[in-house]
């Protein structure tokens, strides 16, 4: 049986969190993207462009993808890749941490079928909400964007 | 404090990486070794399935994946494994996994680089004490197409940079 450290653990749990949110906005299951968040929820996203306070305003968003539609592109598919993870425990149930992703945004904008890779920084404050680990605030901002046309179909 | 159920979930994320790396690096044993003996493996959306570790074996032996998509001379590969949602109940485990692979060869006659999007629904059984994949749900996701325009300079031979022994 192992043993792993609490911290260790904490850790652990807090990537998990991030890696389900990314898995659930890939999927499109606006329910398992809501339970990645504290129901008090403060959300930031395109930089503070755009807030959501709490699961039903954070539902809305997801569920009519209005950031993609920020961005301006029809997307038909993405993966969005954890890259770096770097967390700070700030108190007793509390953490902050900040997340390197790449998005693959497979979809149409300006017109044509593009593949669009983004950069994303995430700065969130987790805490320890009925025992697991929740994002209760987040900034999301993106980075560098890179757009290329597709050559051919398969 | 142990933690066993964090210590499942690195335990199938590591099965996860171990697939991806037998794939590329072209080791049918490593693929293989992450499969229980009775797999039924459902792949390109379940157009084609496998049954078996010898009906495995072949499906990666011969890269019917990237021939399904009319991807030809097939020089490399690269998969990640971008993110997961797990959930153990005692000896059986869902995987379910977004991932990206790269794979670099001709289509139509042309050099692409072509990138995809992967989803696995994986359910996984505790078998003689280590997690293996017993069935496996492969979908396509999105794919991207680029056409290369230029080649860079081949890398040296890797013999010619090893440090002499």
């Amino acid at each position: 049986m192992s043993e792993l450290p609490a911290t260790l653990v904490d850790r652990l749990e807090i990537e998990e969190v991030v890696n389900r949110y990314f898995y659930a906005v890939d999927v499109r299951d606006v329910e398992l993207i809501v339970s990645c968040f504290t129901p008090d929820v403060t959300l930031r996203y395109m930089g503070g462009e755009l807030v959501m306070q709490g699961r039903d305003e954070a539902a809305a968003y997801f569920a009519e993808k209005r950031g993609f539609a920020t961005i301006g592109i029809e997307v038909t598919g993405s993966t969005h890749d954890l890259g770096n993870l770097h967390t700070e425990f700030t108190g007793e149930g509390r953490a902050s941490t900040t997340s390197f992703a790449v998005a693959f945004l497979r979809g149409s904008y300006q017109g044509k079928d593009v593949l669009m890779q983004r950069g994303i920084t995430y700065t969130d404050a987790f805490v320890r909400h009925d025992g697991q680990w929740l994002i209760r605030e987040r900034l999301h901002a993106p980075g560098w964007v890179h757009v290329s046309e597709e050559a051919s179909e398969l | 404090m142990v933690d066993t159920a964090v210590a499942d979930r690195l335990e199938i994320r590591a099965l996860v990486q171990r697939y991806f790396s037998g794939l590329d690096t072209r080791d049918v044993d490593v693929v293989l070794s992450t499969f229980t003996p009775d797999v039924i493996l459902r792949y390109m959306d379940g157009a084609l399935v496998m049954q078996g570790l010898d009906e495995a074996r072949d499906y990666f032996a011969a890269h019917r994946g990237p021939a399904h998509l009319g991807i030809t001379d097939l020089t490399g590969s690269t998969h990640v494994l971008a993110n997961s949602a797990i959930e153990v109940t005692g000896d059986q485990a869902r995987c379910r996994l977004a991932g990206l692979v790269f794979h670099r060869g001709r289509l139509r006659g042309r050099d692409v680089l072509v990138q995809r999007g992967l989803r696995y629904d994986d359910r996984l059984v505790r078998h003689d004490g280590a997690w293996l994949v017993a069935e496996r749900l492969h979908a396509t996701g999105w794919q991207h197409v680029s056409a290369e325009v230029a080649s860079p300079a081949r890398p040296p031979d890797p013999s010619s940079t090893r440090m002499p022994t």
